[in-house]
């Protein structure tokens, strides 16, 4: 019996954000700083951000369906909403020599190319016949971190359509991997996920991600910082603090400092 | 770089990654807002502090003072006892006094009677005593008269009564003012010695003093009008009568030398110098 096709046929779902309180960010600021895998992390995110998906509630089943392009932009569509700035000045250190430089990246505009023909389904003739594959997605990702060895073989055994896909993995050879890759990357849809720079310094060729993981999402430290300056002055409980909105916890938050500061001045 | 790697290293950690710029700076710049955020309530701490403390030494006495108010308390409790006690002493006092002064009596009795005896032996002793020497003074008396007789001449003659002898008959009486002045010459060089010593090395141990030079010459020559011989000038009579006589000599055995030496408070400077004088006078000595 064939496994069941679990990959999103929306390659580019549309999504519906949850409302932005202070619990929605403290749900993403843990998922954002969760340990596990990096894919664990983005199910994470996109589960506590996203309330709808593709016409389906959101949570960690629907986004492991969205296809791996899917699930980047997705990621991509979460920073710009809670980051806010399309385009702005970034930095990053060469590799090879460690120097810092600066480049503007536009995250608005990130390019991406849509699926092909057959997605989420590439049909790949192998040495062991005409054999079904299912375009990677978020599920996928997770399980390929679990696994070790060639990244083609490790993915022909998880998006294999055959029931004996993991067996089948391992009989087929190289040129069997090869148009395996090539298949899927033609049904899959792709999105940039780095930029390609020079170094100022050394001149070095490099590929520098695009990791909104990295800086795009709220962090615990914040959250409890402005909980605890609210709650120190206003006596608030912390259900009722974080269930403010946002914006008005960090008013809240950027009063109480500036009483605060005055305070300080006063007293200089 | 094949479709399956490019997913398989998207699902690995970056070994590089943009971030916003300034974002490494980030977490020091809250945590300096956070810091600055915070002196506030720290000094507010701080100042409330010594405004709370008068409070806290209050409650503090409050607790200290608590065993001394229950003591008052029981104080109060206590003084029916004490006043009845107090009574009660008041009433032994005269009792006592009587007891302690007939005690007393007997001893003040004794030392009377010691006082009077004392006296009656002092008056004895003294009676005794002023009996005794008059005897031994009349003892001397009379074994001293047989030594007066013998030394006395039998015809009543002394040396101010008796007669000059023939052979002194031509020569003048000796001025009785020689007795005199060899008396004061002799009597202050002992006295200068000591002096000169305090006046300091210049002046020696027999040096006359210079009023004794500023005396009248009443025993020198009158002068005629002719002057006299350059080594007779200063001759005086008697010199020039008792040439060969020998004046008296005043040997000095021994010198007590008194060094005031100056305190170290007043001298400030003067040790070092009281030492010098103190070194150069016993170098001398």
């Amino acid at each position: 019996m064939a496994r069941t096709i679990e990959t999103l046929p929306a390659a580019f779902p549309e999504i519906r954000f949850r409302a932005f309180d202070g619990e929605t960010e403290l749900a993403i600021a843990e998922a954002a700083a969760s340990a596990g895998s990096r894919p664990a992390r983005v199910t994470a995110v996109l589960s506590a951000i996203c309330a709808e998906v593709a016409g389906e509630p959101g949570g960690y089943a629907v986004i492991r369906r969205v296809c791996a392009a899917g699930r980047e932009w997705l990621l991509q569509r979460a920073a710009l909403h809670l980051y806010g700035d399309g385009a702005g000045w970034f930095e990053a250190s060469c590799p090879t020599c460690g120097a810092t430089f600066d480049l503007r990246v536009a995250l608005d505009r990130v390019p991406r190319a849509e699926p092909g023909s057959g997605f989420p389904v590439a049909e790949v003739e192998t040495s062991l016949g005409l054999r079904r594959f299912e375009t990677p997605n978020g599920a996928h990702e997770e399980a390929f971190c679990a696994r070790e060895g060639d990244p083609r073989r490790v993915f022909a055994a998880l998006c294999g359509h055959a029931e004996r896909a993991e067996a089948e993995a391992i009989r087929f050879d190289e040129a069997d991997l090869e148009r395996i890759d090539m298949a899927l990357e033609a049904a899959s849809p792709e999105i940039a996920d780095g930029v390609d720079a020079r170094c100022p310094a050394c001149g070095a060729e490099t590929m520098v991600r695009i990791e909104p993981l990295d800086f795009a999402f709220p962090r615990l430290d914040d959250i409890f910082r402005e909980v605890h300056r609210i709650a120190a002055a206003y006596r608030w409980r912390e259900p009722d603090i974080l269930a403010l909105p946002v914006h008005r916890r960090r008013a809240y938050a950027a009063l109480i400092r500036g009483d605060a500061r005055a305070a300080a001045g006063r007293l200089m | 770089m094949s479709f399956l790697a490019r997913i398989a290293r998207r699902a690995a950690p970056a070994a590089s990654a943009l971030r916003p710029k300034g974002m490494a700076r980030a977490p020091a710049v809250a945590r300096m807002e956070e810091e600055e955020s915070a002196q506030p309530l720290r000094r507010m701490e701080v100042g409330e502090e010594p405004e709370a403390q008068p409070l806290r030494r209050m409650e503090a006495e409050e607790e200290e003072a608590q065993p001394l108010r229950r003591t008052e308390a029981e104080e109060e409790a206590a003084q029916p006892l004490r006043r009845m006690e107090d009574e009660q002493e008041e009433a032994a006092l005269p009792l006592r006094r009587k007891e302690k002064e007939e005690e007393a009596q007997p001893l003040r009795r004794q030392a009377e009677e010691e006082e009077e005896m004392q006296t009656l032996r002092r008056t004895e002793t003294g009676g005794e005593e002023e009996e005794v020497q008059t005897v031994r003074r009349e003892v001397e008396e009379e074994a001293a008269q047989p030594l007066r007789r013998a030394g006395a001449s039998p015809e009543g003659l002394s040396p101010e009564t008796s007669t000059v002898p023939d052979e002194l008959e031509g020569e003048a009486a000796p001025p009785t003012l020689t007795a005199l002045r060899r008396a004061p010459l002799s009597a202050p060089a002992e006295a200068v010695g000591r002096v000169g010593s305090e006046a300091g090395p210049a002046a020696g141990p027999v040096a006359l003093p210079p009023a004794l030079h500023d005396r009248p010459a009443f025993d020198r020559p009158t002068f005629d009008s002719e002057e006299p011989p350059h080594d007779a000038r200063f001759e005086t009579p008697f010199e020039s009568r008792f040439a060969s006589f020998e004046r008296p000599s005043v040997q000095i055995d021994r010198i007590d030398v008194l060094i005031h030496e100056p305190s170290k408070a007043s001298a400030g400077a003067a040790p070092d110098r009281s030492r010098a004088l103190r070194a150069r006078y016993l170098r001398r000595l």
